[in-house]
């Protein structure tokens, strides 16, 4: 879709590094967004899916009869409807390797049950309707005969040698056995330590919950063999050829559209059972085919995140240098891997945990399961936020062991910006950094000094007060390719075509500033274009803190490739040498002369045509494609001060400060806000989201009657300042931002949460740290 | 939701017919329990009867000493009341605190007390201030009202129409709320009436109950102090992903005292 740019006036404020408004909000705001549910397709039947109800059993049979009679009924679907007409099984996302070289063991999973349930949840059939209620009315006739197996929820108890076990191809329910690190050294290393500090860390499942459900329409058009699918998505690129491969078709027979997309967090970006079914059932019925999750149903149906069990242990000398790093485990991703996924229990472990810290060597021993419970997806971080937590508790917990002072330790443990770039015991080349001046400045913005003085006050008026330090450091999505295309319009405005996708990011003004900023182009005459696949040649869409970095720079990139076109063209317009024509400020200029002309009058003479010879290009458009950019090294630090009342163990978050390095900001009112929610979406994850199955398979926090998601009155007001040492691995020098305030947020508020409780002799708290774990906590059980 | 004949009755003896006819009637006043329910197909009536255009239900006023609420007084017209905040303030600032505003804004006192939610506010307050319900048939007192976990005296088709309170003396609520949901995980109220002192406790059982000790602790010494020595039995407590039965009794004890801390 098109996002619409506001005008503005005075080019200097639309430039890199200011703070400009996000441009689809007027749009938003008043409820003029094109969300999924917003289109209105004429003639368009409705699907509503009939979901398992027990967590585990074997699917003895599918009475549909009752239904079909139903009115207004138009299909019911099942998994032999989805194999006659040809779709296959949904992508299997784990590429790992177990340790002896065998692959990873993705179970085969069809977009709807066959032979077993699995969780509760796993839909077994889809019916459509002419209406959403009698869709509804009819799902209920839908008879399941399941015979129960026992089930398993929990990522340890799945290793148990008797537990029960979700697939005959995945033994033991090991999906993966990781190991990374010279494990014998480590080992070395930690029998000669003088000290060793070891934790066990509960990393809480946490329900996504984004603001939008999930939706999408299908409709397939039988003279010309094409279907089309709109939903929300991270990427319709990536995600056209992952759906179209299910379904069996060639890519280009698919073309998929995303509107406007209220949240996702990794949630929405892989493909799920609803979206094949869809298609299938609307080239079947020959009219569109619509679904839109209802809020209850999104419990069950949308991935999952985090969900894992581990143990850090941090090797120290005498004076408290760290010698070596280990962290082993088990993480859940649910019942399948289609939207189940292991690299937060995997290789994030290893990339996101050693941090800004000098540490010779640290291995990873981690193990990832099946178990019968929604699957666990990539969620804000995936694997970064939570190695963070770890390593930075361990540092809180090793100081306060050894009775060094927690700064102290980490000061004595950076590393220094004068050894960049610096490979780290987790293989990272770190390119930039200033951990030791971010740490400072992080100290006295908060006032780490007058903390004395607040624990006073707050224990004057019966509360325990807690001070948490977290210094984190990501490492962002690896390198991968990314379109930048520029498109002179014919009415005068510049086409941005990204293979990124803006889910809330506010991706139209911060890529309206990199190209009005390197070509001059009036920023309102820019339109972004990003979800409409027929647009794109390439696309890695939005996820891993990646969209600055791939789109910003293959934006860049493009406008240098269209200034170098546009010398060639303005050369020949100004009746000079091209080795005269210079081009500065949206204007191709002959050198030394006032001959120039604007770069929108230039694309305007091409547009009225132009007499070009043959050997000039005919447009100044570009459809380039950008090689992609390495992981950066977002990093900074975070300081939080909650109070606890000890008679009932609520937390209250009384103070935040953060200082991030996120290199060069395009622009920082956009990174401002992304590491306000990211921070807010930490916190929601220490102290309240619980996300609670009973022994059966069912989940008890399965709405948001008891599901905790922070409200505005649970935020602090975050102090945000930008400490930037600019990326030397990208052009742009930027580093992503937007999954870092988790990173910070898990370690610094329960470093602050265990900080207060330490006076009651209370050494380590999980997350979620509820009013009723601290109450219990203080009384010892 | 399920299909259902709708009926926006103008009078109380109006809502009674309709209600008679109904093959499975159910009375709406608020809504705020029920939609939901309704949207989650948990309940399928034949019939929705909305008191909302009942006048008779409505209004707050003093008389003859004592508040009398109208049964379709929302949540934010107590609060709000002049009248409720000169004679029992503790009440004016229950309703202030029930829900958010979208629930304060619908939802109504004798909607609340006739489900007899284990977790709403309004019983705690009901029993404290030793109030009566007032019905079509009959008055009710508050001990005798709540019967048990969505359970009341009420019988089939028995309209509340307002509950009378006497002037209290001191009277405050106090209550920790469930951090999802945001209802009371337990609440207590106290008040003072006429010399006479009652501790009611929502959220922590099946139903609304009285806590004696404290009131007898209470009697003899009006103090947050007072409370100190007593314990609560976590036995009969109710359970929950959010609160065990013994957190819940330590809260009985906690909110008792800062209610009475509040009501001075």
């Amino acid at each position: 879709m098109d996002i619409e740019t506001v005008g503005h006036a005075g080019a200097e404020r639309f430039a890199m590094g200011q703070s400009v408004p996000r441009t689809e909000d007027p749009v938003l705001l008043r409820g003029e967004g094109r969300y999924t549910d917003d289109l209105d397709l004429p003639g368009a039947a409705h699907a509503v899916f009939v979901r398992s109800r027990v967590a585990h059993g074997i699917l003895r049979g599918i009475d549909t009869d009752a239904a079909r009679s139903m009115p207004g009924v138009l299909a019911v679907l099942t998994a032999a409807d989805l194999a006659a007409d040809g779709v296959g099984l949904l992508p299997k996302t784990v590429s790992l390797a177990n340790p002896d070289g065998s692959p990873a063991r993705n179970p085969d999973r069809a977009a709807l049950a066959t032979g077993r349930v699995r969780w509760v949840g796993d839909p077994v059939a889809v019916v459509i309707a002419g209406t959403a209620a009698e869709a509804r009315d009819a799902a209920e006739a839908v008879t399941i005969d399941v015979e129960t197996l026992p089930a398993v929820v929990d990522p340890e108890a799945a290793l148990a040698p008797d537990a029960p076990q979700l697939y005959d191809a995945v033994p033991g329910n090991v999906v993966v056995e990781y190991r990374y690190g010279d494990a014998a050294g480590v080992e070395a290393a930690f029998a000669s330590a003088h000290h060793v500090t070891r934790l066990r860390f509960v990393n809480n499942r946490v329900v996504v919950a984004a603001m939008e459900p999930r939706a999408a329409i299908a409709s397939y058009n039988a003279d010309d063999g094409r279907f089309t699918l709109r939903m929300g998505s991270q990427g319709v690129f990536g995600m056209r050829n992952s759906v179209a491969k299910v379904m069996g078709i060639p890519p280009e027979t698919l073309r998929l559209l995303t509107g406007n997309v209220g949240g996702s967090f990794g949630m929405k970006s892989t493909v799920y059972p609803e979206y094949p079914c869809l298609l299938v059932a609307a080239r079947r019925l020959g009219r569109p085919v619509r679904w839109t999750d209802e809020r209850t149903e999104s419990f069950l149906s949308d991935s999952h995140g985090r969900d894992a069990v581990m143990t850090a242990e941090l090797a120290l000398d005498p004076e408290g240098r760290f010698l070596a790093l280990r962290v082993t485990g088990v993480g859940n991703c649910g019942a399948h891997t289609a939207q189940g996924v292991a690299i937060p229990h995997t290789s994030n472990v290893v990339k996101n945990t050693v941090g800004v810290y000098r540490t010779p060597v640290m291995a990873v021993h981690t193990r990832v399961v099946v178990t019968n419970t929604v699957p666990v997806g990539a969620y804000r971080g995936a694997g970064r936020p939570e190695g963070n937590y770890y390593m930075e508790r361990l540092v809180q917990t090793a100081a306060a062991e050894m009775g060094i002072d927690p700064v102290a330790l980490r000061r004595l443990n950076q590393v220094r910006p004068e050894e960049m770039p610096w490979t780290a015991a987790s293989g990272q080349v770190y390119d930039s950094g200033d951990f030791p001046a971010v740490l400072s400045e992080a100290l006295e913005r908060s006032d780490w000094d007058g903390f004395a003085a607040r624990k006073a006050a707050s224990a004057a008026r019966g509360l325990l007060r807690g001070c948490g330090l977290a210094q984190y450091l990501e490492a962002t999505a690896p390198p991968s390719p990314e379109m930048g295309g520029v498109r002179f319009e014919a009415d005068g405005t510049v086409t941005v075509v990204t293979g990124t996708l803006d889910y809330g990011q506010g991706h139209a003004a911060a890529f309206g500033q990199v190209l009005s900023t390197r070509l001059g182009v009036p920023f309102e005459r820019i339109r972004l274009v990003q979800g409409d696949s027929d647009r794109l040649v390439v696309g890695g869409g939005t996820g891993g803190s990646r969209s600055a970095m791939a789109s910003g720079n293959a934006i860049a990139e493009a406008a240098a490739k269209v200034i170098e076109k546009g010398i060639r063209i303005a050369a020949f317009a100004l009746e000079a040498a091209e080795v005269d024509v210079e081009f500065d400020r949206g204007a191709f200029r002959v050198a030394g002369t006032d001959r120039a002309i604007g770069i929108m009058e230039l694309a305007g003479r091409l547009r009225d045509g132009l007499d070009l010879p043959d050997d000039l290009p005919a447009t100044l458009d570009v459809d380039h494609v950008f090689s992609g950019a390495p992981s950066t090294f977002p990093n900074g630090c975070h300081v939080c001060e909650v109070e606890v009342d000890p008679d009932t163990g609520a937390v209250r978050v009384d103070r935040y400060t953060v200082v991030d390095d996120f290199g060069v900001l395009i622009n920082p009112m956009l990174v401002e806000g992304q590491a306000h929610g990211g921070i807010v979406q930490g916190i929601g994850q220490a102290l309240m989201e619980h996300t609670v199955y009973d022994a059966e398979g069912q989940l008890l926090a399965g709405s948001f009657m008891d599901y905790a998601l922070p409200r505005a009155a649970d935020a602090p007001s975050i102090a945000f300042a930008s400490h930037p040492s600019p990326a030397r691995s990208n052009p742009l020098g930027v580093k992503g931002c937007g999954e870092a305030g988790c990173s910070g947020a898990l370690p610094a508020v329960m470093n602050a949460v265990v900080d207060a409780l330490a006076e009651r002799g209370v050494r380590h708290v999980d997350m979620p740290a509820t009013p009723l774990r601290i109450w219990r906590t203080l009384a010892g059980g | 939701m399920y299909s259902f004949d709708y009926h926006k009755p103008a009078s109380l003896s109006d809502a009674a017919a309709l209600l008679g006819k109904a093959e499975e009637g159910k009375l709406m006043a608020g809504g705020q329990t029920l939609i939901p329910t309704l949207k989650q197909r948990l309940a399928r009536p034949t019939d929705l009867i909305d008191l909302g255009a009942i006048a008779e239900l409505k209004g707050i006023k003093e008389e003859g000493g004592a508040l009398v609420i109208g049964a379709m007084a929302r949540h934010a017209d107590v609060a709000a009341s002049d009248v409720v905040k000169r004679m029992i303030p503790g009440l004016a600032d229950l309703a202030d605190n029930i829900g958010d505003a979208q629930v304060r804004n619908r939802g109504t006192i004798g909607g609340s007390i006739a489900n007899s939610d284990p977790a709403a506010d309004y019983p705690s307050a009901i029993v404290a201030l030793n109030a009566t319900v007032h019905t079509v048939k009959r008055t009710i007192a508050a001990d005798a009202f709540f019967t048990g976990m969505f359970e009341t005296a009420l019988e089939e088709g028995e309209i509340i129409t307002a509950i009378r309170f006497p002037r209290a003396e001191k009277a405050a609520y106090a209550k920790f709320r469930n951090p999802a949901s945001r209802y009371a995980v337990v609440g207590a109220f106290v008040a003072r009436t006429g010399g006479s002192v009652r501790v009611a406790i929502t959220g922590a059982a099946p139903s609304v109950f009285r806590w004696t000790e404290a009131e007898a602790a209470l009697s003899a010494n009006w103090s947050a102090a007072a409370i100190d020595g007593l314990s609560v039995k976590a036995d009969g407590l109710n359970a929950d992903i959010h609160a065990s039965a013994d957190y819940r009794a330590n809260l009985v004890k906690v909110m008792t005292k800062r209610a009475v801390l509040a009501a001075g």
